[in-house]
């Protein structure tokens, strides 16, 4: 379970966001510069909040009370990034081994890149350096990446934001079956409803660095209840009968 | 014909730059990272020897190391030595003057750097030099390798601010540029001659080894 209860300045802009995550994928929606990259970068410890407490599994990892915060590279929160960040200078093997989780030596490092090579049908571009590869390629070898990690939470920062509309669907199916098989928790940030709809069970609505609703995403869907949610509803190319398709 | 100034001017090219490189690196890094404020500031002081007259570097180097000073004193009764006028007076004088060529270009490639690499490494466990030797550095090799060969070809020619520093002492601190000056003065066109034909391909030759490397990568 993820507590979440941070406050950060920034300029003028205030981030004020109090929410737990507990066993599912959480989506979290809402308009350019709602504070929804800013809470994710708060959470895998990127960024510092001013105050408040975040915790997983029981485990603080920031605490302005207890001036406790713990290294990025001790949270194993893994963060899925809107451009992949997969490291241009290293092929696609390396990038995946490289992040092997540093419980595992030698040939077994080896071993867990291959499996997960396969597991997301990769193999053939293991010798190819990331500018080399679409937007969709990318995505895989950044969730390969993530995968070998072994994290206890996820954060996945629109992760179809690069992504040609007719292969979105393809790719959400992809990555449904692969979180399935991380079986960690998730936060799904995103502007489009839909891939809420297909991909999460509950939904934070946030509206200038607040959480403006949280509901299910069919309550959400259904009844929304605050004019951000109502609009976000509204404006989205939303059509029940396509989604449930799948 | 004595090949000590082709020995010494090497040695001290080659000490100077790799000083460079890591100073050069380490201030370009901090340094992008500060407030604008004090950036603008340190800026213009790392940045100064550019474009003073190496001669005024040398007087300022003087007014610091030289053997009636604090410092110079201090090293002569630890040390016994003289701080100026020895070869590695010289490599003072060539980090000092070549430095900002290494700074300048290492700051522009680190603040074009893409800071989400390193939050990915830093995401997936990775220490922070491993970001930096690993991720950080070879997205920015271009440009460094641009600057160690700037600084080498800039701390081989140096002039001014050595024979400031370092005068000129055949077999002790003569380097090609003062050997060539000093050839020059007293009339041996043909021995200074030589030497900036040394100069000239040694120079190429490093240039042309660099820019192999740069298409490899």
């Amino acid at each position: 379970m993820l507590k979440v209860c941070i406050k950060k300045k920034i300029d003028n802009f205030l981030l004020d966001m109090d929410f737990e995550v507990n066993g599912n994928i959480l989506g979290m929606i809402g308009a350019s510069g709602s504070g929804k990259s800013l809470t994710l970068k708060c959470i895998a410890g990127i960024e510092k909040p001013d105050e408040g407490y975040i915790e997983l599994n029981g485990k603080t990892f920031f605490d302005s009370n207890k001036n406790i915060n713990v290294r990025p590279q001790n949270r194993k929160v893994a963060y899925l990034f809107q451009n992949y960040a997969l490291f241009p200078q290293m092929t696609v093997k390396k990038n995946i081994l490289v992040s092997v989780n540093k419980k595992y030596e030698g040939i077994e490092r080896e071993k867990k890149v291959r499996e997960v090579m396969s597991l997301l049908h990769i193999e053939e571009l293991e010798k190819k350096y990331p500018f080399e590869l679409s937007g969709g390629e990318q995505q895989r070898v950044a969730l390969a990446r993530i995968i070998v990690n072994e994290p206890d939470f996820l954060l996945l920062d629109e992760p179809f934001s690069a992504i040609d509309a007719f292969l979105k669907w393809n790719l959400a199916k992809e990555l449904k079956n692969v979180l399935k098989h991380i079986g960690k928790e998730v936060i799904f940030v995103t502007h489009n409803i839909n891939e809420v709809y297909y991909l999460c069970n509950d939904v934070l609505v946030l509206s200038c660095g607040k959480v403006a609703e949280r509901s299910s995403i069919k309550e959400l869907i259904n009844n929304p209840k605050t004019e951000i949610a109502k609009n976000i509803v509204k404006y989205s190319d939303f059509s029940r009968e396509e989604l449930d398709e799948f | 014909m004595s090949f000590y100034p082709l020995y010494n001017s090497l040695r001290i090219a080659m000490i100077a730059t790799v000083i460079i490189f890591f100073l050069g690196i380490m201030a370009a890094y901090y340094v992008a990272r500060l407030p604008r404020l004090i950036k603008g500031l340190l800026d213009v002081l790392l940045t100064l020897p550019l474009v003073l007259p190496p001669t005024v570097v040398g007087y300022l180097l003087l007014l610091i190391l030289g053997p009636k000073r604090p410092l110079g004193i201090l090293i002569y009764e630890l040390f016994g030595t003289k701080l100026v006028m020895t070869w590695w007076a010289s490599i003072l004088a060539s980090v000092v003057v070549a430095f900002p060529l290494m700074y300048r270009t290492a700051r522009g490639s680190f603040e074009s750097f893409d800071e989400t690499l390193a939050y990915a490494g830093k995401t997936l466990g990775f220490s922070n030099s491993y970001i930096f030797w690993e991720i950080r550095m070879p997205y920015c090799a271009k440009s460094i390798i641009a600057g160690v060969v700037l600084s080498f070809a800039r701390a081989l020619g140096e002039y001014g601010a050595t024979s400031m520093v370092s005068g000129y002492t055949p077999d002790r601190t003569a380097t090609i540029s003062t050997t060539v000056y000093q050839l020059w003065r007293i009339n041996d066109e043909y021995g200074a001659g030589i030497w900036v034909l040394i100069n000239i391909f040694i120079s190429a030759v490093f240039l042309l080894i660099l820019n192999s490397i740069e298409k490899k990568r």
